[in-house]
């Protein structure tokens, strides 16, 4: 039995591209038993996504990514080609396993939020996580993890380092080395060093697909029409190219 | 003490001369109207003496021999206007210019407090006669206590004037009351009256002033006897320079036109250095000849240049505008040329006493536009990736040189495997099993698959007419192309490579898109 863990919804604006009750249909169409939405830095789909499943049959866990400061930054085109893309944040992608995760999640965030200059500038620091780490689960994430990010910077010791500081901030039984395959031979290197990490720590694998967006509906909903009218702006100001997943 | 005039006089022949510096010593006088209604405007002090008069139509001035003839160009006032501004803005930051369209000629400076950061009011007024002359013109300067004393003096008395304080209304009383700009109207009831000159206006009771000629000449009774204390109404430095010149003639040929511009910046940098700045965009506006179409509108071309270093040098302006005209030439005759210039800070760098020394950015752009008129404008550029997962997107920039930084030795040098692309990428046949290659059909040969890895997926841009949709796969075969043996006699053996091929899913085609070092 597959639950989708990680999942994120239009309302991680320019990265997903579904509302939370489209999530929901889908999931529920696949059978499954339960799914998570980690929406970037904001649990603001979290009611739509809630009282969905819970008209649909299913469970919806609660979750975000959060943007995290001194862990560097999210793996991307190396520094020696000539690009004009900013660095961004890594985000640890944290589940609140109960009611005390809840909290922790919310106060954790608005602390960072409360702080940030600029909109979607903020991060919050490993001090302020281990805070705030009761009764959240932490994955290792994706392209924009922390896994990610140190394989690219610093390779397996830099990796094992990272997972061990997530370790004494959650603790062994709440961190979950991720893989996922989207057919990329980046992330299919990646996969194969964090079973290689997983077995070394022995840490929990766990597969996710990373979902950003639920097939669409069917031609004759008025929303097929939006989602094709519609292109994604990516960040940074260009257009959504890349949209693959 | 606290306020300086700059009154430039014959405003409209010196906009015309600033720019045309081989009339400066000859008798020179503007037209102005449409023909048959054409009319002296202004005429330099050489042309009055040859008998010109402000007012004589054409056919009675072109009598007077020796006088070279010029159209009036409002445009020309008008950035003449502002280099004057440009002066005064040099000494203090509050300068009053013309409130009114019939006074470009004149601009007033608060110069209170900048007596202990430039010196006595004398050399003020020497500094803004020496800025003027700068830009071409030859100003009167007067320094008075009110703005108003200051205007009538620079306007009455030639060279530089100053009034000590106190001493405004027998000063300027000597001048004529048309020195003092005062309306026509009231002009011809003073002049009924007998009153010809400051001091006698000032003199007139002010009670039976204004019962005669309302506030409106007691205003103007105040200015005679230097006690108006308007206050000063600063302008805004401006965000633009531009200089410009309207041709007698049509120029078709581009090194007369290099002849005009040349001028033009040469004043627009020298003002750029008085406020001590420099430019990264400058723009090229020529008016052209229409072509007897009944079209009302001027025909124009614009040619815009943007300067990857900020740069106040009117010989490499010059040479980037030629380089550029030559690219893109105008395509009628040129009657009016406009230049207009961006500013921006100077550029400031620090070069460091053991990097190595990098070529000078102007000369370096020089030469970019030297390439880009030999191969075109789209070929001569950087790459910049974009943020994409589209394989081989990038965008052509403008080539910057990169600032030069000491290589850290915490940089790390990771050994990556390099793709050497296919440009284009090479039709290929492939042939499947179990819905993976096996053998791949390039130039006429085929060549069996030993290893692979693979599909990696990507499709993209799904919402619009430029969707791409791919599969990649890497396969180890035999080279396509065998490498190069300097020795002949070596034995020949079978050759391996690893390549990257990729199925178009849009088109339904194999290519192979390169090959691994």
């Amino acid at each position: 039995m597959y639950v989708e863990l990680h999942s994120c919804s239009a309302f991680s604006f320019l990265e997903g591209a579904s509302l939370p009750e489209d999530l929901v249909s889908e999931a529920a169409r696949l059978e499954l038993p339960a799914i998570a939405l980690l929406d970037r830095d904001g649990v603001y789909g979290s009611p739509r996504f809630h009282m969905a499943a819970k008209k649909a049959g299913i469970r919806a866990h609660v979750g975000a990514e959060i943007s995290v400061e001194g862990c560097g930054t999210q793996a991307g085109m190396p520094s020696w080609m000539p690009n004009k893309i900013p660095s961004r944040s890594v985000r640890l992608a944290l589940l609140a396993k109960n009611r005390t995760g809840y909290q922790n999640l919310c106060r954790l965030m608005t602390r960072y939020k409360l702080r940030e200059k600029e909109k979607g500038t903020g991060a919050a620091t490993l001090e302020e996580v281990a805070e705030r780490a009761k009764g959240l689960v932490c994955l290792t994430g994706g392209e924009e993890g922390i896994l990610a990010a140190s394989l690219a910077q610093g390779g397996s010791e830099k990796a094992r380092r990272d997972i061990e500081k997530l370790l004494t901030i959650f603790g062994k039984r709440n961190v979950y080395v991720e893989v996922q395959r989207h057919f990329d031979p980046a992330e299919e290197t990646r996969n194969q060093a964090a079973v290689c990490l997983a077995e070394g720590l022995h840490l929990p694998l766990l597969a996710t697909n990373g979902v950003r967006y639920a097939p669409f509906p069917g031609p004759r909903d008025p929303r097929c029409v939006y989602l094709h009218s519609q292109p994604l702006p990516a960040r940074n100001g260009g257009t959504a190219t890349g949209a693959k997943r | 003490m606290p306020f300086a005039c700059l009154f430039v006089p014959d405003f409209s022949v010196q906009a015309v001369v600033r720019l045309e510096p081989e009339l400066r010593n000859k008798a020179v006088a503007v037209f102005a109207g449409v023909t048959p209604l054409t009319k002296v405007f202004g005429a330099n002090s050489a042309a009055k003496t040859a008998g010109v008069e402000i007012g004589m139509t054409k056919t009675q001035a072109e009598v007077c021999p020796g006088i070279v003839w010029r159209q009036r160009s409002l445009s020309q006032e008008s950035t003449a206007h502002s280099a004057l501004l440009d002066c005064a803005w040099t000494i203090s930051p509050r300068v009053e210019g013309s409130g009114q369209e019939e006074l470009p000629d004149t601009v007033v400076v608060d110069i209170a407090g900048c007596e202990k950061l430039l010196g006595s009011p004398e050399k003020i007024a020497g500094d803004l006669q020496r800025v003027a002359a700068e830009v071409g013109f030859d100003a009167n300067v007067a320094v008075a206590a009110n703005a108003e004393s200051a205007i009538c003096a620079a306007r009455g008395f030639p060279g530089i004037t100053i009034i000590p304080a106190g001493d405004e209304a027998a000063r300027i009383g000597t001048p004529p009351l048309s020195s003092l700009k005062i309306p026509m109207e009231l002009l011809d009831t003073l002049a009924r009256w007998g009153i010809h000159t400051c001091a006698e206006f000032a003199a007139l009771p002010e009670i039976a002033v204004v019962e005669r000629v309302g506030q409106e000449g007691r205003r103007w009774q105040l200015v005679a006897r230097g006690a108006d204390a308007r206050p000063l109404l600063p302008k805004d430095l401006p965000l633009q320079f531009a200089e410009c010149l309207d041709l007698e003639f049509p120029v078709e040929l581009l090194e007369p036109l290099m002849f005009v511009m040349n001028r033009l910046l040469d004043e627009l940098c020298t003002r750029l250095r008085m406020h001590a700045l420099a430019t990264n965009e400058i723009q090229l506006t020529l008016t052209l000849q229409g072509n007897g179409s009944r079209r009302k509108e001027s025909l124009v071309h614009v040619r815009t240049l943007r300067l990857p270093v900020p740069a106040r040098e009117s010989k490499f302006l010059l040479k980037l505008l030629q380089l550029d005209l030559q690219n893109h030439p105008p395509n009628a005759p040129v009657v009016g040329v406009r230049i207009s210039a961006v500013p921006a800070g100077p550029r400031t760098r620090q070069l460091g006493l053991f990097l190595p020394l990098s070529p000078e950015p102007e000369r370096l752009e020089v030469t970019l536009a030297r390439i880009r008129n030999t191969v075109g404008d789209d070929h001569v550029g950087s790459p910049l990736l974009l943020d994409t997962h589209r394989p081989d997107a990038f965008r052509q920039t403008h080539f910057v040189l990169p600032e030069s930084t000491t290589r850290t030795a915490t940089m790390q040098r990771r050994t990556t495997a390099a793709l050497r692309m296919y440009r284009p990428p090479l039709p290929a046949g492939v042939e499947l099993r179990e819905k993976k290659p096996a053998a791949v059909i390039c130039e006429g040969a085929r060549r069996r698959i030993l290893a692979l890895s693979g599909p990696w997926r990507t499709k993209g841009e799904w919402w619009s007419e430029t969707a791409w949709a791919r599969d990649e796969w890497d396969v180890l075969m035999e080279a396509l192309r065998p490498a190069y043996r300097p020795v002949a006699s070596e034995p020949p053996e079978e050759e391996t490579a690893l390549y990257r091929i990729y199925r178009d899913l849009r088109l339904r085609r194999w290519f192979i898109e390169g090959i691994y070092d």
